[in-house]
């Protein structure tokens, strides 16, 4: 195999992979701030959302559906979160 | 958390099972106590209040129990949870007693902080607070004074104490107060300060909170980003987040040293003197919450006569 195949290959593993990524979208209401954004998440557990929110996990309990669920948890498209402030301070 | 992916039923069992053993392990709490509840409508004291009466009836204890709130006066934020506070201690039949910073001290902390700008808003708050709590619990006749004070608080307070060299006032950690053993047994200024939740995370406190429906609505006192506490918090919570049992470590390794730490304190122990003011205990001729008052009314004159001239 030339190298021209080479690329030829890793463009098409690259365009599977990609395809393969479901992006979904979730809504986050944060009780800290009192606010509520849509978000666009393209991993699959709470532990992954909290990273990319910047969040530390040790610092918010993750609700669903009236549900506390873990940093485990994978999530779906549409899901609803709440995420309430362990930290309440004073 | 310390509890793994337990469910609802069986962590609410485990975190329960936990206060109570602190309570039976560090003999807390005795037959025949009036105990009063520190109080602020925040998920710990809520919980440390509800847990306690439960204790009680589980061993049939004889001993009284009601709440004691302080209203620092802080806008928009202290009124809504003593709401909470209400509500609960109505559902509960809990006896609830209200003191209020600016009937005690003639400021609320909001006027006092906006006086005395260079003094944290943090340091007046717990002078004061400490100074109500324990002129009105020994007051009503209480025994013992229960805190709601959780695993992170006494973690900072370590760390806080340690990097600050305030190794005196770390001989008051720990869940019970006090520097010597007998503490507790003399009836003395100081009514016995004990923390249930020393062992419970503050993040296992919420979820127990969450989990029993408590009447919350998160509230962050106005003041709680500003003090030297919330930049340790930080770094303990990443430090947990990193390497996790950061904090119970931390905890462990000083209650292995507490000891050591209360013999030394009680060599450099001071004569307790009685404020000239006010007659409470103090380490100085004048407490530090009549300081403060000394302080805000100098202002006040200087004030004044500045308008005059």
């Amino acid at each position: 195999m030339d190298k021209y195949h080479h690329k030829f290959i890793d463009t098409k593993i690259a365009n599977t992979i990609k395809t393969n990524i479901t992006k979904m979208k979730l809504t986050i209401k944060l009780e800290k701030t009192n606010t509520c954004k849509k978000i666009v998440f393209s991993k699959k557990t709470v532990a992954e959302l909290l990273l990319q929110l910047k969040i530390n996990p040790q610092t918010v309990l993750i609700v669903r559906n009236n549900q506390v669920i873990t940093e485990d948890e994978k999530l779906k498209n549409g899901d609803s979160l709440e995420l309430l402030s362990v930290v309440s301070g004073g | 958390m310390q509890h793994g992916d337990l469910c609802a039923g069986h962590f609410l069992s485990y975190f329960e099972d936990k206060v109570f053993q602190t309570i039976q392990d560090y003999r807390l709490l005795e037959r025949n106590d009036t105990i009063c509840v520190a109080a602020s409508g925040g998920k710990d004291s809520l919980t440390v209040l509800y847990l306690t009466k439960k204790y009680i009836n589980k061993k049939n204890l004889p001993a009284k129990l009601f709440a004691l709130a302080v209203d620092e006066g802080l806008k928009d934020y202290r009124a809504h949870t003593i709401l909470d506070l209400k509500k609960f201690c109505k559902k509960e039949k809990i006896e609830l007693h209200l003191v209020f910073n600016k009937k005690e001290f003639g400021f609320t902390l909001d006027e006092a902080q906006k006086k005395i700008s260079q003094k944290r808003p943090c340091h007046i708050c717990g002078v004061w607070r400490r100074y109500l709590l324990n002129k009105e619990a020994r007051k009503l006749g209480a025994t013992k004074l229960i805190t709601g004070h959780n695993l992170d608080d006494e973690a900072q307070a370590i760390l806080m104490n340690f990097f600050k060299a305030n190794s005196s006032l770390s001989a008051h950690l720990g869940p019970v107060s006090g520097v010597e053993k007998s503490d507790s047994k003399k009836e003395g200024p100081f009514v016995q300060r004990i923390k249930p939740l020393y062992f419970c995370t503050e993040k296992e406190t919420r979820l127990y909170a969450v989990l029993k429906k408590f009447p919350l609505h998160f509230a962050e006192c106005p003041y709680a980003n500003e003090g030297y506490r919330s930049k340790v918090r930080d770094m303990l919570n990443e430090f947990e987040n990193n390497y996790p049992g950061t904090k119970q470590g931390l905890i462990n390794s000083f209650l292995d040293l507490l000891p050591l730490i209360k013999q030394k304190a009680m060599l450099n122990k001071e004569k307790l003197q009685h404020c000239q003011r006010c007659g409470e205990p103090a380490n100085n001729p004048i407490c530090k919450a009549c300081k403060i008052i000394e302080e805000l009314q100098t202002k006040n004159k200087t004030k004044t006569g500045k308008k005059k001239k």
